[in-house]
């Protein structure tokens, strides 16, 4: 990182200099889809393509540590109910109702663009997870504080059970970046557990909390499929359009969400106005 | 059996989602690198000066204590980006690096230091990483030297996270030319082995590397190196960690596992026992060091002793103010001359972002005072151990720095 063979730097012309300035400003503040490798390997080569994706795969390397990956489910637990063909569209607006709660207040666990990223990655691994499979997630980002601040890590267990998505986070804001430039070891995360909290503390409108850092997200069976697919399908295949009159399961979601959101008042995590106010909108669609 | 899933979002829930926070594509690209820069002034009609140790035998290097010490400029910048295609996950990097040995801007120089491809996932064998090109490898550094005490760079091409006995085994080949151009007349090859994450006990890591060089060409020579590396987590509950590393080279090969001098005899040795430990507890973080290290030039015929033992601490005031010393003792001690030392003491009051010790950026101002021996002046060549070529055994510099990792 910071000593450098002084023999092997050559001298380089102003204009080259300003040209590789401009690059790396560039390259850092391009949406993220204009990546550069994008224009030497075209364009979306190097995406995620759900078609494609081995069956074998268990890694999804994202960034440089970005990562999900399927593991061994926990000892003792009981097996999931996956392989679980999870809606992306879906998933991402759930996730993005995740809020943590630390010093700072509340705030979205995930960024917009680090969700993008995660979304297809997710519903791949979770698509072909068997039932003694977790999802370990890691999502490092700088999250909206600028390309010149190091970035915290998110470290999340997922898997399905009881037709609800379980999501433990250990942390939601591990601060490992400048440890590991400093010292150049690599860093030690530790993803959410069954059997041990962690130290992140989460909400959401849309799921109920089994534990401060344990959310249950639920999901409703749509369609049960016979064999692991081998496209992931269209986002609004197979599952009933959100905001349509609700049968018994739906009634039984609404019931649940009153009583997580009833929970967060009284834990003085929400305000009584944020309390009224998303009351109001759940009941409405009963 | 797979069930297909819609999961349960309310009317407000889809407004907050829709509302910004969902939708953008993926492929961010990674931006990441450091620089640090800043004034810097001595004494009057002369360049800022530093202190270290240098001249003949063993070099100085790791016994640079860098705070307040630093004459020099350099930033790196790196771009990567990574994605996966058939269930192959690859990663581009490219870096470049600007350097200027002093304070003005116009004697600066660029470089590419990185620029390589990885992937894993081949069907071949989907657990091995494969990598090409030029890129830095296998570093563990020790930050207030510096120094890279295990420093596997170079231009090569390699295969590692082989599952091998409970840990990870990295292959690699690296090419040297040795020159400019095509102009070259001195190539080398440069084989490691590095066997990283074998758990030996709790919280400790041991990793062991083993290095061949050979110089290919009339008069080259061949070498080899070992080195053992302990890492230990939260040591002595500090909230830190220790390293302890146990190097060895023979010949043209380096004790940091790299190219040594690819003319070096056989009889060319080295050996070095350097210890480091991080702490933070509390307000107080820091970082403290080590060294012992022999070597003898079998072409010069000279043996050289060297210690160095140092740290720097830092104590914050508050969440954005730090109080950060550094101090350091070096001795050199060349078979048949004087013994020669250099002690520094820094104080730097900092601005960070936050009260840890490795919190980054840091704006500093600091002053830097050092007394060393006339041994350490003629050690270092006429113009003395600052180069300044006043005879003097003390100095005093000061300035402000700003440092920052991303």
């Amino acid at each position: 990182m910071n000593s450098i063979d002084v023999r092997n730097l050559k001298r380089t012309p102003v204009g080259l200099k300003l040209l590789l300035c401009c690059g790396v400003l560039l390259g850092g503040t391009l949406p993220a889809h204009a990546g550069w490798v994008d224009s030497l390997l075209g364009k979306g080569r190097l995406q995620a393509d759900a078609s494609k994706a081995s069956s074998a795969q268990r890694v999804w390397r994202i960034k440089e540590f970005t990562t999900i990956e399927m593991v061994p489910r926990e000892a003792g637990a009981v097996e999931n109910q996956q392989p679980a063909q999870l809606q992306s569209d879906v998933l991402r607006e759930q996730l993005a109702l995740v809020q943590s709660v630390g010093r700072s207040g509340r705030q979205p666990l995930f960024a917009a663009d680090e969700l993008a990223e995660l979304i297809e990655p997710l519903v791949q691994a979770l698509g072909r997870a068997g039932p003694g499979d977790d999802v370990l997630l890691l999502s490092t980002s700088r999250r909206d504080t600028g390309v010149l601040v190091g970035p915290t890590a998110i470290t999340a267990r997922l898997f399905v059970q009881g037709d609800n998505l379980q999501f433990i986070v250990h942390d939601a804001r591990f601060d490992f970046y400048d440890r590991y430039r400093g010292t150049s070891a690599a860093p030690r995360f530790r993803f959410g557990s069954r059997t041990s909290a962690g130290e992140a503390t989460l909400q959401s409108v849309g799921a109920s909390n089994r534990r401060a850092d344990w959310l249950s997200i639920p999901l409703r069976t749509a369609a049960p499929v016979a064999t692991l697919p081998t496209a992931i399908p269209a986002a609004s295949a197979g599952a009933p359009p959100v905001g349509k009159a609700l049968d018994a399961a739906g009634a039984d979601d609404i019931e649940r969400r009153l009583e997580t959101l009833k929970r967060l008042r009284e834990k003085g995590l929400i305000s009584e106005d944020e309390y009224q106010h998303k009351r109001k909108e759940i009941l409405q669609l009963l | 059996m797979s069930r297909t899933y819609g999961l349960t979002v309310s009317k407000l829930a889809l407004a907050m989602a829709m509302a910004g926070v969902i939708a953008l594509p993926a492929q961010a690209v990674d931006f990441d690198g450091y620089f640090r820069a800043g004034p810097g002034a001595t004494s009057k009609g002369a360049a800022r000066a530093c202190y270290n140790l240098s001249g003949a035998g063993v070099s100085g290097a790791g016994t640079h204590y860098r705070l307040g010490n630093e004459c020099d400029f350099y930033g790196e910048f790196g771009l990567a980006q990574t994605g996966t295609v058939d269930g192959v996950t690859y990663k581009a990097k490219v870096m470049f690096n600007e350097y200027n040995p002093g304070t003005d801007i116009g004697t600066s120089s660029s470089s590419f230091n990185q620029m390589y491809v990885e992937g894993k996932g081949f069907d071949i064998a989907p657990n091995t990483n494969f990598w090409v090109g030029k890129r830095f490898y296998g570093r563990a550094d020790v930050h207030i030297l510096d120094y890279k005490f295990t420093q596997l760079d170079g231009v090569g091409a390699g295969a590692d996270s082989i599952s091998v006995g409970g840990g990870k085994l990295g292959l690699a080949y690296f090419r040297t030319d040795n020159g400019n151009l095509g102009s070259s007349t001195t190539p080398g090859t440069r084989l490691n082995a590095d066997l990283t994450e074998l758990g030996v006990n709790a919280g400790g890591k041991l990793r062991l590397t083993g290095t061949y060089t050979k110089g290919d060409f009339s008069g080259g020579t061949s070498g080899y190196a070992l080195s053992l590396q302990h890492d230990q987590e939260n040591f002595l509950g500090l909230g830190g960690g220790n390293t302890l590393w146990v190097q060895y080279a023979q010949g043209s090969a380096g004790m940091n596992q790299n190219f040594g001098n690819l003319t070096a005899p056989s009889g060319t040795k080295g050996f070095r026992v350097v210890e480091s430990m991080t702490w933070q507890k509390g307000a107080l973080g820091g970082q403290g060091v080590a060294l012992w290290e022999t070597n003898k030039d079998a072409t010069t015929g000279l043996k050289t002793d060297m210690i160095s033992v140092g740290g720097r601490a830092s104590y914050a005031i508050g969440k954005n103010f730090k109080l950060v010393g550094e101090a350091g003792y070096s001795q050199k001690k060349p078979e048949g001359s004087p013994t020669q030392k250099l002690a520094k003491f820094t104080f730097a009051p900092t601005l960070s972002t936050g009260p840890g010790f490795w919190n980054r950026p840091e704006l500093r101002l600091y002053v830097t005072t050092a007394k060393w021996n006339s041994a350490a002046n003629a050690g270092a060549g006429p113009a003395g151990l600052t180069g300044l070529s006043n005879g003097k055994t003390s100095g005093t510099s000061y300035g402000a720095q700003a440092e920052i990792w991303f």
